[in-house]
């Protein structure tokens, strides 16, 4: 008597079957785990080099780790929605952790908190939310208040003590820095010289319509001793402003955000100075806030980065071209 | 149609399916390889853009935006050596134009691909060419010769193979020549080929691709003054150093305007409040939303429609100076007899988002706006223009885009959500007051869907019911075969019973009727007939009596037996030899090969040949005992049932009807019977038959599984 032993070759495909199957999830897993965390840095645009140094400093901090980077924002500081498309294909993405200098204080804070509940730590750099930095989220902000004052203490040598005009001009509620570096300017001025008026100019990021602003600029307040120009796009206008009207080295033009083409300009003598964001090292401070972050041993907080002070003097002094550099800070 | 020519057609078919389909796969590959580098120049379809307003007419690319790092890409992610060029033409003096290689991973954004890319640029008078991977590096830009003007072709070449990139630009006005070539390890190995401008609109002819050879490459670098990897541009200083004959995009030249005109320059939002007074000539600076089919501004208090200005071509995202006599509409104002110029160049502003109440309200009228809106109809062309009609919120409204060959929408469904970017238009001149506004497209790209339809169209569920009634058809009708087929068989058995009983029992009745006829006629006619006489006819009466006695009660037994449809047929032939003999006759079977299982008909039949054989061999050869066996072969199987009884002389020409009739049988399952016997050494009867052609079905895991288990549980067997 003896029974049929039918499924023997099932047996046999399932023996080999199973270890095939096996490898491949092990090996899926595998090829899993051997991907490399993905840090996303989305700058408020990446048309100006100011953002090139936060670019190159996160590729080398993230290269030294064995991390990747993901880098794009919009091509303008406007594109608010440009900005938050990005954001939100990094969180949909899965990124390890995301660097994002926002082009809008409250507009950002829904995306920011999509990416906190999905366990994505945020650094938010050079401006903040409007809202208080905590668990998931870090501030590494630009000291705005020591842009305003170094920004007063540029203005000084320029005032005449009698119906001295000051212009600060690309202040907007969107960037919340740039009504610190405002209060903080004025605060200094009014304290040492209540008799400056101050005019005030809001953001422009259209270079047609910054063009226009800036000759009206010129052109309306005659006792201007200084124009201080809170973005790239406002500073480059507000110099061609002054080069039309001849104004070059009698109305002071500083500058709170740094780019190759404005940089020559201070070079050249057509700018008085520019007080120049530290982009590379708020990436620094930002990517080891993420990374420990994912290690469990760092809460929300917020950083403040000094800025610099760049003159035709300092430039091409090694510190000075650090900050400049797009390379990552390695001369 | 016979189970022989049934396989043979059977054959045919798989051969002509085979050669069929190498010969489709072997013409896909030559096509293949043929198209291996073809491009599309005539239509937009096979082109994605990412960013830019891009456009294709007569085999031009237009790129009608200043926007920074615009991409047009095509061809195919694992081309790798190729050659690749065009005649480049740029339309502002700034920025650079030029075409990309190996380039992947692409998005929006200045430097948001992972690529070649090589370019005129014009500030300089340069060639340039470099490699992004979301951070652009480039090799030292290298002059050329006359400069770069805007309005002038330049026919650029780029010949990529392994790691090094060729790139030359020819002058196609005075026919100076400038190369470079790029050398890089490791590099970007294989990707799509693309159009590119940064700051400055731009227009592309004669793109050609094709494969990239050595020869080209050498040719190129005899032209270059060595080779080059790129690098980042890591420094200020070293900036400056690069450009050390910078130029500022805008030069600080003198403001050569009048200050009496530069006071009177008016905002576009204020122009509609000179609603009723004459014509009146006004200047206005905007940036330019729309270029056709009519040039539309804006700047951040509204905007205005500028009827054919004198000057040179814009861009959109440029910034503009208009001198023109203002018409005041409801809403926004029209420009005419407008002369016009450039004054800066740059990105578009980004569009308000507005709803489609807020747009026809008219606040966003000659606005560059983004709005939602599902989709009404499948797009029509009318009077020159692709026409979108959509509705969201209860307002309907209409997105404009000029009908030109080779430049269609990409194809939409009705009911999907659109989100559309294009400046708003409360005109009637377009609306024809059918509807409160309508949406100027710049380009397919504005039109971007954000929702598919439902499912639950009214063509989907149209094609679901159709999809529904074909298949309550073929149940249907399979169930109308099924039900044919069984009558079929009901029939036949009942024909072959008929047989059965006329050959045995009809015929022995037939006997015994004559021999009782033949004794009444005897002693009706009181014929001299001994009583021994009467006495032998009754005894053979008798025994045909007893005969057709036995015939009947083999058929009753027949008949009553379980189904040979289901269960074990070598199980079932034993019980029914069991039966038949008392229990006196021995049983054993054997199955031999991959057992397969039968179909109901094949078993049916089988059962039907076995009870013949094993009735035949009870009734006239005396056995005591019998082999049923079962061989599985890969198409064929065969069943035999195998008897030591007395045998008999098998002679073909003296077959009787019960093998004429399993042979019948045998043949309507496509098989063939054989009988060998011998006197005093048994006999063997053997049915050869085909197996389905659909076994592989049955073969499926699932089936076999369930089939085995069910074999696995029979009853044990007896060797």
């Amino acid at each position: 008597m003896r029974f049929r032993t039918i499924p023997r070759h099932l047996l046999q495909s399932a023996r080999l079957l199973a270890p095939a199957l096996g490898a491949l999830a092990l090996c899926g897993l595998g090829c899993h785990q051997r991907k490399p965390p993905v840090i996303a840095v989305i700058p408020e645009t990446t048309a100006q080099e100011v953002w090139e140094s936060a670019h190159a400093e996160a590729a080398r901090v993230a290269t030294s780790w064995g991390w990747d980077t993901f880098w794009n924002g919009p091509s303008r500081e406007d594109d608010l929605l440009g900005q938050i498309q990005i954001m939100e294909k990094e969180v949909d993405r899965g990124a390890a952790g995301i660097i994002l200098a926002p082009d809008h204080a409250v507009a950002l804070i829904s995306p920011v908190r999509e990416a906190v509940a999905k366990n994505i730590p945020v650094a938010i750099i050079n401006n903040p939310l409007a809202a208080s930095p905590k668990g998931d989220v870090v501030f590494v902000l630009n000291d705005d208040v020591a842009t305003g004052q170094l920004a007063a203490q540029r203005v000084e040598p320029y005032l005449r003590g009698k119906s001295d005009e000051v212009a600060i001009i690309g202040v907007h509620p969107s960037f919340l820095g740039s009504l610190a570096i405002a209060a903080a300017m004025k605060a200094a001025l009014e304290r040492e010289h209540p008799g400056v008026h101050i005019v005030e100019q809001r953001a422009i990021f259209g270079s047609s319509e910054s063009e226009d602003a800036e000759d009206d600029l010129v052109q309306k307040h005659p006792d201007l001793r200084a124009i201080v120009a809170l973005n790239v796009t406002q500073t480059r206008s507000a110099s061609d402003a002054l080069s039309r009207a001849k104004l070059v080295g009698k109305v002071a033009l500083i500058g709170c955000e740094q780019d190759f083409d404005v940089m020559y300009r201070v070079r050249m003598g057509q700018m008085d100075s520019v007080i120049a964001k530290d982009t590379g090292s708020m990436v620094r401070n930002a990517m080891g806030w993420i990374h420990r972050r994912r290690e469990g041993t760092a809460t929300g907080e917020t950083i403040v980065v000094p800025p610099k002070l760049v003159t035709r003097e300092n430039i091409d002094s090694p510190e000075i071209q650090r900050v400049l550099a797009v390379h990552g800070g390695m001369l | 149609m016979s189970a022989l020519s049934k396989r043979y057609a059977f054959v045919a078919f798989v051969v002509v399916l085979v050669l069929g389909a190498a010969g489709s796969t072997a013409f896909l590959l030559v096509r293949a390889h043929r198209d291996r580098y073809h491009l599309r120049t005539d239509r937009m379809n096979e082109w994605t853009s990412y960013g830019g307003v891009w456009s294709l007419a007569n085999g031009t690319f237009h790129n009608n935006s200043n926007d920074r790092g615009d991409k047009l890409m095509s061809g195919s992610p694992d081309w790798k050596n190729l050659s690749f060029s065009a005649d480049v033409q740029m339309d502002h003096g700034s920025g650079d134009a030029g075409l990309m290689v190996r380039s992947n991973d692409e998005d929006r954004g200045v430097d948001a691909y992972n690529g070649y890319y090589a370019g005129l640029r014009v500030v300089e008078g340069t060639l340039i060419a470099g490699r992004s991977n979301y951070s652009w590096s480039e090799v030292r830009p290298v002059a050329a010769p006359g400069g770069v003007h805007p309005g002038v072709w330049y026919h650029l070449q780029l010949v990529m193979v392994g790691c090094r990139l060729g790139v030359s630009a020819k002058d196609l006005s005075s026919g100076q020549t400038a190369a470079l070539v790029l050398h890089e390890e490791p590099c970007a190995s294989h990707g799509r080929i693309g159009l590119r401008s940064v700051t400055s609109g731009g227009a592309w002819r004669n793109v050609v691709a094709g494969p990239g050879t050595q020869a080209a490459l050498n040719a190129i670098a005899a032209q270059a003054k060595g080779e080059e990897r790129p690098q980042p541009l890591t420094t200020e200083a070293a900036y400056a150093m690069h450009f050390s004959d910078y130029r500022p995009m805008r030069p600080a030249e003198p403001d050569q305007r009048d200050p009496q005109t530069r006071a009177s320059v008016w905002h576009l939002g204020d122009l509609t409040g000179l609603r009723g007074e004459v014509p009146k000539r006004v200047l206005v600076r905007g940036v330019v939303t729309l270029t056709e089919p009519d040039l539309y501004i804006e700047d951040s208090t509204g905007g205005a429609m500028v009827k054919h200005p004198q000057g040179p071509p814009v861009n959109v995202g440029e910034g503009v100076e208009i001198s023109g006599e203002v018409h005041p509409l409801f809403y926004s104002a029209q420009l005419d007899q407008s002369t016009l110029r450039v004054i800066s160049t740059g990105a578009p502003a980004p569009p308000v988002s507005v709803t489609p109440w807020q747009a026809a309200s008219g606040a966003y009228d000659a606005r560059f706006i983004e709005i939602e809106g599902r989709l009404t109809h499948e797009p029509y062309t009318e009077n020159g223009f692709q026409v979108l009609d959509l509705a969201e919120g209860g307002e309907t409204f209409r997105a404009l885009y000029p009908d030109r060959p080779g430049q269609a929408l990409r194809s939409l469904r009705v009911n999907s959500l659109l989100r559309l970017r294009g400046v708003c238009v409360l005109g009637k001149t377009y609306t024809q007051e059918l509807i409160p506004f309508l949406v100027f497209l710049r380009s397919s790209d504005d039109a971007q869907v954000l929702q598919d339809p439902p499912w639950w169209t009214p063509r989907h569920m149209l094609f679901v019911g159709l999809v529904l009634i074909v298949l309550a058809c073929s149940v249907q009708l399979a169930y109308f075969r099924f039900r044919q087929w069984q009558r079929d068989a009901i029939q036949s058995e009942r024909e072959r019973i008929a047989h059965d009983i006329h050959d045995t029992m009809a015929q022995s009745f037939a006997g015994i009727g004559y021999q009782i006829q033949g004794l009444r006629t005897s002693i009706v006619r009181n014929a001299a007939v001994s009583r021994d006489k009467i006495a032998e006819q009754l005894a053979s009466t008798s025994e045909l009596v007893s005969r057709c006695h036995a015939n009947a009660s083999q058929t009753i037994e027949m008949l009553g037996s379980a189904s040979p449809e289901e269960g074990d047929l070598l199980g079932m032939l034993a019980e029914r030899t069991y039966k038949l003999s008392g229990g006196e006759i021995g049983v054993s079977r054997e199955e031999q090969g991959n057992v397969r299982p039968l179909s109901m008909r094949v078993r049916s039949v089988l059962f039907n040949i076995g009870q013949e054989a094993i009735t035949n061999a009870i009734t006239h050869g005396n056995p005591t005992a019998f082999t049923f066996m079962m061989r599985y072969e890969k198409r064929f199987a065969t069943m035999m049932i195998v008897d030591d009884g007395s045998g008999f002389d098998a002679v073909p020409e003296d077959e009787g009807f019960g093998i004429l009739g399993m042979r019948h049988r045998a043949r309507e399952i496509g098989g063939t019977v054989e009988v060998l016997s011998s006197p005093g050494v048994g006999t063997r009867v053997g049915v050869t038959f085909p197996l389905s052609r659909l076994q592989f079905i049955e073969r499926l895991p699932l089936h076999r599984w369930h089939w085995l288990r069910k074999r696995a549980a029979a009853t044990p067997v007896s060797e």
